[in-house]
């Protein structure tokens, strides 16, 4: 008997092979001869593993980022002045500093670029030569996107263009008034509250459109130019028409005028569109209360209930406007219900879905690397090492960035021109970054040392 | 919805791969090298520098997750227990001498923390309103034997006491040796063998008398 509970006191320790060879040959030995203990250690020789990996997720990278800088934020012993007569030498420091930096600042108070290209993915030529981020840009420039590519650029004071390919773009005016001529493809804009004396125009085959300070998309389609108008309101000047149309939030509006049987433009409904009668807007309460539901039923393990509640929200939702942070917000709870659920295909393409015109670019990093994450897990490196791009490209501060690039790192482990590209592009961003080692040795030409 | 922090900061998917053999998750020994890179992150942390405490914080914070998760069983907000550990094992750090290791330190911390913040109802697994049990709310395509396991599996956990729990999920599920776990509970040896084995018996009692569970672990066909 007293065998037996030293045998099975020790069960685990031998299955991690923690015993001394002594201990074992004695366990051994108990074992050839006790039918009771031998079952106990065929349960457990065939349970430990599965049990071992039958466990939550990794914690996620969005997650973990949260955290840390939530810990971070209010550190208790971080290097800080610590006495009054410290805390005013330091705050004498920082006045002089704030003076020097003034004044460095209003020397070299030069105007801000034309134009420079923030984040690239795929190809953009100027000129017929390829570009690189950071590169700047004078008016009069043009250029060329490829197809499935990205192009992200500061414009101005306050303008950020997103051009996406295939598509041509001439870049005019002057810091003050830039103007955009957009020949084809789709530019996504978010300009900044403009002054007196500033403007901003896209201009089409088909028209022009001038902002004082807003979020819109300009885009070709089928019937020509388009502008869609995401916050504020856009003023549209269509070609051989003299007076503005007003496009608000959330319309789409066709530059090219409409044509009557015999081919004449058909007659207008006025000088500027009517709004229309905006339909009532969700409680922002509603929308909380729903996400909070969600979650909920996520942390219970529920998917599916969590994808019904949803579902059963957007339903609420047919009669009021939600705001679009509050559609991505259950989107992106979607999303990650379907991945609880393991239906991953579906959580791709719900991941995909969220990087969209309009979305926040956080939001767009966080749903192309989660989509990324489970490309990957299900083998589809090639998607995966897009959604990577396209992730750091949508972001290329944001909190996920690093991981993006890390993740294309882990991809492109083969040590070719590609990867010693992306090697090159982490080390520039983040020297000191997790995945520094990597980078290092993939330009090194080393095989990594950990098997993967 | 602040930047960069989404309303999926969630991560209960599960782990749905492999069933080979793994090795234990948590090695409070480790190699020469990595520990004395954690006293240094830990010295510059005693000095204040915020890159010491980043460094502790991303080197400890996925095994202690896994650790909290299992001790403190689904439901329970594990992200929020976690960073509340570190915040407390942070506000603690000047007073750590070393005479024991960083994780052994935290994990006592980890420890105390969720076995009594488990119990807040803060903590605890939200009811659903159809009152329906993990397994029964997942569609039939979208469930999967090792979820419909975890669950199950977990409920048998949760139904221990805290302390054959604690000793359970230490030893057996993250591989601490008797003498760690003891440490890391404040116990003697002898008594958490004794934990760790009543513990055992009582969940091959329920998981036998658990058909599906049973098959998924492979104790069916056992004699």
């Amino acid at each position: 008997m007293n065998a037996c509970r030293k045998t099975q006191s020790l069960l685990f320790e031998q299955g991690d092979g923690r015993l001394a060879a002594e201990v074992r040959a004695e366990m051994d030995a108990h074992l050839t001869s006790c039918p009771h203990c031998q079952r106990t250690f065929a349960l457990w020789t065939s349970a430990l593993p599965r049990l071992r990996n039958l466990s939550e997720d990794e914690i996620s990278a969005v997650s973990l980022r949260r955290m840390e800088s939530e810990i971070l934020r209010d550190l208790p012993g971080t290097v800080r002045p610590r006495s009054r007569r410290t805390l005013i030498l330091a705050l004498a420091a920082g006045l002089v500093l704030a003076i020097g930096v003034g004044m460095l600042s209003m020397r070299s108070a030069t105007s801000p670029p034309f134009a420079r290209l923030q984040t690239l993915w795929g190809k953009v030529t100027l000129s017929g030569v390829a570009m690189t981020e950071g590169a700047v840009m004078g008016p009069g420039a043009v250029l060329e996107i490829a197809a499935e590519g990205e192009a992200t650029f500061l414009v101005g004071r306050g303008a950020e263009v997103r051009l996406v390919g295939p598509g041509r773009v001439a870049f005019d005016g002057t810091t003050k008034a830039p103007r955009l001529r957009l020949d084809s493809g789709r530019v996504v804009v978010q300009v900044a509250h403009r002054q007196s004396d500033e403007s901003f125009h896209v201009i089409t085959a088909q028209g022009r459109v001038e902002v004082k300070g807003t979020r819109f998309v300009v885009g070709y389609g089928a019937q020509g130019s388009y502008v869609h108008v995401d916050e504020g309101e856009v003023m549209v000047y269509r070609q051989g028409e003299a007076k503005p149309w007003a496009v608000g939030i959330g319309s789409t509006f066709w530059l090219k005028q409409e044509l009557n049987e015999d081919n004449q433009p058909a007659p207008t409904p006025g000088p500027v569109q009517e709004p229309a009668p905006e339909p009532q807007t969700c409680a922002k309460a509603t929308c909380a209360d729903e996400s909070a539901r969600v979650r909920k039923a996520m942390r219970a393990s529920h998917p599916m209930h969590a994808i019904a509640i949803v579902e059963e929200t957007l339903r609420k939702f047919e009669n009021c406007a939600p705001t679009s942070r509050c559609l991505d917000e259950l989107g992106y709870l979607r999303a990650e219900a379907l991945r609880q659920a393991g239906r991953l295909d579906g959580a791709v393409t719900a991941f995909k879905s969220l990087n969209r015109a309009g979305a926040t670019r956080a939001m767009r990093q966080n749903a192309l690397y989660a989509a990324a994450q489970l490309e990957r897990k299900l083998g589809r490196s090639e998607e995966a090492r897009q959604s990577l791009e396209r992730a750091y490209a949508a972001y290329p501060d944001g909190a996920l960035s690093e991981e993006a690039l890390a993740g294309l790192l882990e991809l492109f482990e083969g040590g070719d021109a590609d990867a010693r590209a992306v090697a090159e592009r982490y080390l520039a961003r983040f020297p000191q970054g997790m995945a520094a080692a990597r980078a290092r040795r993939i330009l090194l030409g080393t095989p990594s040392v950990r098997p993967r | 919805m602040r930047p960069g922090i989404l309303p999926g900061d969630l991560t209960f998917g599960v782990r749905l791969s492999t069933l080979l053999f793994v090795q234990p998750e948590i090695d409070c020994h480790a190699a020469g090298g990595e520990d004395d890179r954690i006293a240094d992150y830990v010295r510059r942390a005693q000095a204040g520098e915020p890159e010491g405490y980043k460094q502790l914080f991303r080197l400890h914070v996925r095994r202690l997750h896994r650790l909290v998760y299992r001790l403190a069983g689904p439901g329970c907000d594990v992200e929020d227990l976690v960073q509340t550990i570190f915040v407390q094992a942070f506000e603690a750090l000047p007073g750590f001498r070393g005479d024991s290791s960083f994780f052994t330190w935290l994990g006592r911390i980890a420890i105390r923390i969720t076995l009594r913040l488990s119990k807040q109802s803060r903590y605890r697994p939200l009811p659903m309103d159809e009152g329906q049990d993990a397994a029964a709310s997942l569609s039939p395509e979208g469930a999967s034997d090792a979820r419909r396991a975890l669950a199950r599996f977990e409920a048998i956990l949760g139904s221990l006491s805290d302390k054959r729990r604690a000793a359970f999920v230490l030893h057996v599920l993250q591989g601490h040796s008797l003498e760690e776990v003891a440490a890391l509970l404040d116990a003697k040896v002898g008594a958490i063998k004794v934990r760790v084995h009543d513990a055992r018996l009582e969940i091959e009692r329920q998981a036998l008398s658990d058909p599906y569970l049973a098959r998924y672990l492979q104790w069916e066909a056992k004699p």
